[in-house]
C-alpha cells in the first residue's frame, strides 16, 4: 500500500514539474502530445489522395475506367471477321494490366464489327457480333476449305468470281462478309453484294462458282 | 530444383540466419516481382518465357541459383545491419526528432497513469463505501424506536443495483458514481424501513444490503486485480527514460526491471550474462527464439515499408491511381502491424531475458570470481560495485576480493 502511494506521489510530483517546466510552450507541448502524430498521418492521407487525383496522368479511376482496348490495324469496315492481323494489341508499357486488356481469343477473335472501325480506333469487344448483318442482295459462295482464302478474305475485299467454264464477272465484287460454321475444318462462306453490275447477275447464279481475290 | 536448393541452404546456415534474415528477404523479392509481372508487360514476358514456361531444365536451375545465391547476399548484407535497424526502431534518432516525438509517448504513459491513480482511488472510495455501508447497518440495529415494516421496494435502487450487476456481468469496470449513488439510497431508505422488513417487497432490503456488499466486495477485488494489470503493463512498457518511440519504451523496461530489482547495469554485464546463458542449451533455445522472432519482424516490417515506398515511387511516376491510393494506404498499415507485432515481442523477448537474469545471474558472479551474495541488499551492493569497476572517480578504484573456485 506504501508503495503505491509512493508512485502516485511521484506521478504527482512529475506531473506538477511538467506543468511548470511547459511554462510559455505549454501550448507547443500540447500540440506535441495529442496533435503532431495524428497530423502528420492526417496530412500524408490528404497528399496521397491530392496526388492521385491531380498529380497522376489518368486521375482517380476504378479498374474498368482504365480498360485497354485492342486498336484496328487498318480501317475495318462493317461485319469484318475479327482475326489477328485486323488488330493491335495495346502497346502502352504500364497500364497494359493483363487483367485490362481484353482476351482476344474468347472475347474478339472471329466476331463481327457492327460499324464501320477507323484504323487505329479502339475496338471494344461489347460492339462486336456473333453473326454478320447483311443489308441487300447477295449471294453466299463457298469457299472450301482454303485456309489461305479463309485468313485473309475479309469484309471489304474485293474478288472476282469465276463458274466451271472459267466465265468470271466483269466488275470486282466487294465481299460483305465471310461467314465460317464451327465445323472442324472450319467451312466458310463468302457473302457478296450482287447488285453491282446487272451483266453479272446471271453469271453468279451458276455452280460451282470460284472466289479469286483482286484484293484483300 | 529451388526446393533442393532451399533446403542444402538450410543445412549451410543457421537456423536463426535463414528465419530472421532470409525469409523475409525472399518474401519481399516475391512481392515485388509479382506486383512488377502484373504491372510490366517487358518483365511479365521474359518470366513466362524463362521461369514459368521454360523449356530447358538446366537453364531454370541456373536463373534460380542465381536468384537464391543474389538472395543469400542481400540476406547477408541485411543481418548484418539489423542491429542498426533495431536501435532506429527503438527511437535513436537525432536530439530534435526524439523532442519532438517523445510526448506522444509522454501521453501515452500520463493516460496508463491515470488509469492507475483512477484504479487506487476505486479501491480507497470502495473500502471508504464498505465503511459506510457497515456503519449505516450498526446504526440501523442501534436504533430503538420502531421502524416501518411496509418497505414494498424501491425502483431507484434496484435500477441501480441491476445497472451494477450487469456492468460485473460484463467484466467492466463497476462504476464507482452508480454505486455510490446505490449506497446513499439505501442509507435513505434503511432510515426510514426496518432492514428486515419482508412484507410485499420483490426484492426485500436485506436483499438489496447482501447485493450491494457482494458488488462492493467484487469492485474492491477488481480494482486491486486492474491496478497490477496496469501496473503491470507500466512496468513492460515504459522505462525510467522516456524514448520517441513504444519499441523504445519497451527496450527501456528491462533496464528499469534490472536497475530496480537489483541496483544492476544490464547493458554492462548483457555479453558476459550471454554466455552464461549460453552454458545451458534450454536458456539459450529459449532466448536465440525470441530474438529470432523479433528480428524476423522488425526486418520485415521495414522490406514491407520498403516495399510500399518503391511502389509508390513507381505507380506515382507511372499513371495508375488506384493501385497508387490502395498502396499508399495499405503499405503503411500493414507496415506499422509488423511493427506493433515486432514491439510486443520485443516485450516477450525482454521477458526471457529478465526471467535469464534471474536465474544466470549467480552463474555470471561465479564465472566473474565473485562472492556469492547472502541476500538481497548485498546483491544490490555487489551488482553496484561491479558496475563501477572502471570508474576512477575521486581517484579511487573499487576492490574485490576474488572467491577461489577449488574451494
Amino acid at each position: 500500500m506504501k508503495t503505491r502511494a509512493n508512485r502516485i506521489n511521484a506521478i504527482d510530483r512529475r506531473r506538477k514539474i511538467l506543468r511548470i517546466r511547459a511554462g510559455l510552450s505549454f501550448y507547443y507541448m500540447q500540440f506535441l502530445r495529442h496533435v503532431f502524430v495524428r497530423l502528420l498521418i492526417v496530412i500524408y492521407v490528404a497528399m496521397v489522395f491530392i496526388y492521385a487525383a491531380f498529380g497522376t496522368k489518368s486521375g482517380l479511376h476504378w479498374p474498368n475506367a482504365s480498360r485497354q482496348f485492342y486498336r484496328a490495324a487498318r480501317d475495318l469496315p462493317i461485319n469484318t471477321r475479327i482475326s489477328e492481323i485486323d488488330v493491335k494489341r495495346p502497346t502502352i508499357v504500364f497500364t497494359s494490366q493483363f487483367w485490362n486488356v481484353p482476351d482476344f481469343e474468347h472475347e474478339m477473335k472471329g466476331l463481327y464489327t457492327t460499324t464501320n472501325v477507323k484504323a487505329l480506333s479502339e475496338i471494344d469487344p461489347a460492339t462486336l457480333s456473333a453473326e454478320p448483318k447483311i443489308h441487300g442482295t447477295t449471294i453466299a459462295i463457298p469457299l472450301g476449305t482454303n485456309r489461305l482464302l479463309q485468313r485473309f478474305l475479309n469484309a471489304g475485299s474485293k474478288v472476282i468470281v469465276c463458274d466451271s467454264s472459267k466465265t468470271c464477272t466483269l466488275t470486282p465484287n466487294i465481299v460483305e462478309a465471310i461467314y465460317c460454321d464451327s465445323s472442324t475444318p472450319s467451312l466458310c462462306y463468302v457473302a457478296i453484294d450482287t447488285t453491282s453490275d446487272s451483266k453479272d447477275i446471271a453469271a453468279l447464279k451458276k455452280d460451282n462458282l470460284q472466289i479469286i481475290p483482286v484484293n484483300f | 530444383m529451388l526446393s533442393a536448393l532451399l533446403n542444402n541452404i538450410v543445412t549451410w546456415f543457421s537456423k536463426t540466419f535463414l528465419i530472421a534474415s532470409f525469409l523475409p528477404v525472399l518474401a519481399f523479392t516475391f512481392m515485388n516481382g509479382f506486383l512488377a509481372y502484373l504491372f510490366f508487360d517487358a518483365w511479365r514476358e521474359w518470366c513466362d518465357q524463362n521461369l514459368i514456361h521454360s523449356s530447358g531444365a538446366g537453364q531454370l536451375a541456373f536463373l534460380t541459383s542465381v536468384l537464391v545465391i543474389a538472395l543469400v547476399l542481400i540476406s547477408y548484407l541485411v543481418s548484418s545491419i539489423s542491429n542498426f535497424l533495431r536501435q532506429i526502431m527503438e527511437g535513436n534518432w537525432f536530439d530534435w526528432l526524439v523532442h519532438i516525438f517523445a510526448p506522444a509517448q509522454e501521453k501515452r504513459l500520463a493516460n496508463l497513469e491515470q488509469k492507475i491513480i483512477d484504479a487506487v482511488k476505486t479501491q480507497d472510495e470502495l473500502s471508504d463505501d464498505l465503511q459506510r455501508l457497515a456503519s449505516s447497518i450498526l446504526n440501523e440495529k442501534s436504533q430503538k424506536y420502531k421502524k416501518s415494516e411496509l418497505y414494498v421496494g424501491d425502483e431507484q435502487l434496484e435500477r441501480s443495483i441491476d445497472r451494477l450487476q450487469r456492468m460485473r456481468s460484463q467484466n467492466q469496470l463497476l462504476d464507482i458514481k452508480s454505486l455510490d449513488h446505490a449506497l446513499t439510497r439505501f442509507s435513505q431508505l434503511i432510515a426510514i424501513y426496518n432492514i428486515n422488513a419482508s412484507a410485499s417487497a420483490k426484492r426485500p432490503l436485506f436483499r438489496c444490503h447482501t447485493q450491494l456488499h457482494d458488488l462492493m466486495n467484487f469492485g474492491m477485488e477488481q480494482a486491486t486485480l486492474e491496478y497490477v494489470r496496469l501496473t503491470n503493463i507500466l512496468n513492460s512498457s515504459f522505462g525510467t527514460y522516456l524514448a520517441p518511440t513504444r519499441m523504445g519504451n519497451i527496450a527501456n523496461s528491462i533496464q528499469a526491471y534490472t536497475e530496480r530489482r537489483y541496483r544492476c547495469n544490464l547493458n554492462s554485464i548483457v555479453s558476459n550474462l550471454l554466455w552464461c546463458i549460453q552454458q545451458n542449451s534450454q536458456g539459450n533455445t529459449a532466448l536465440q527464439d525470441a530474438k529470432t522472432q523479433l528480428d524476423f519482424l522488425i526486418l520485415s516490417s521495414y522490406l514491407t515499408g520498403l516495399w510500399t515506398l518503391i511502389w509508390l515511387c513507381v505507380l506515382g511516376v507511372f499513371h495508375s491511381s488506384v493501385w497508387f491510393i490502395a498502396i499508399a494506404l495499405g503499405g503503411p498499415v500493414i507496415t506499422y502491424c509488423w511493427y506493433l507485432a515486432a514491439s510486443e515481442q520485443y516485450r516477450a523477448f525482454n521477458d526471457v531475458l529478465s526471467t535469464s537474469l534471474d536465474i544466470y545471474r549467480f552463474d555470471l558472479l561465479k564465472a566473474l570470481r565473485m562472492p556469492i551474495p547472502v541476500d538481497v541488499q548485498e546483491e544490490r551492493l555487489i551488482w553496484g560495485q561491479l558496475d563501477k569497476l572502471a570508474d576512477t572517480e575521486g581517484g579511487e578504484r573499487i576492490n574485490f576480493r576474488y572467491e577461489n573456485p577449488s574451494k
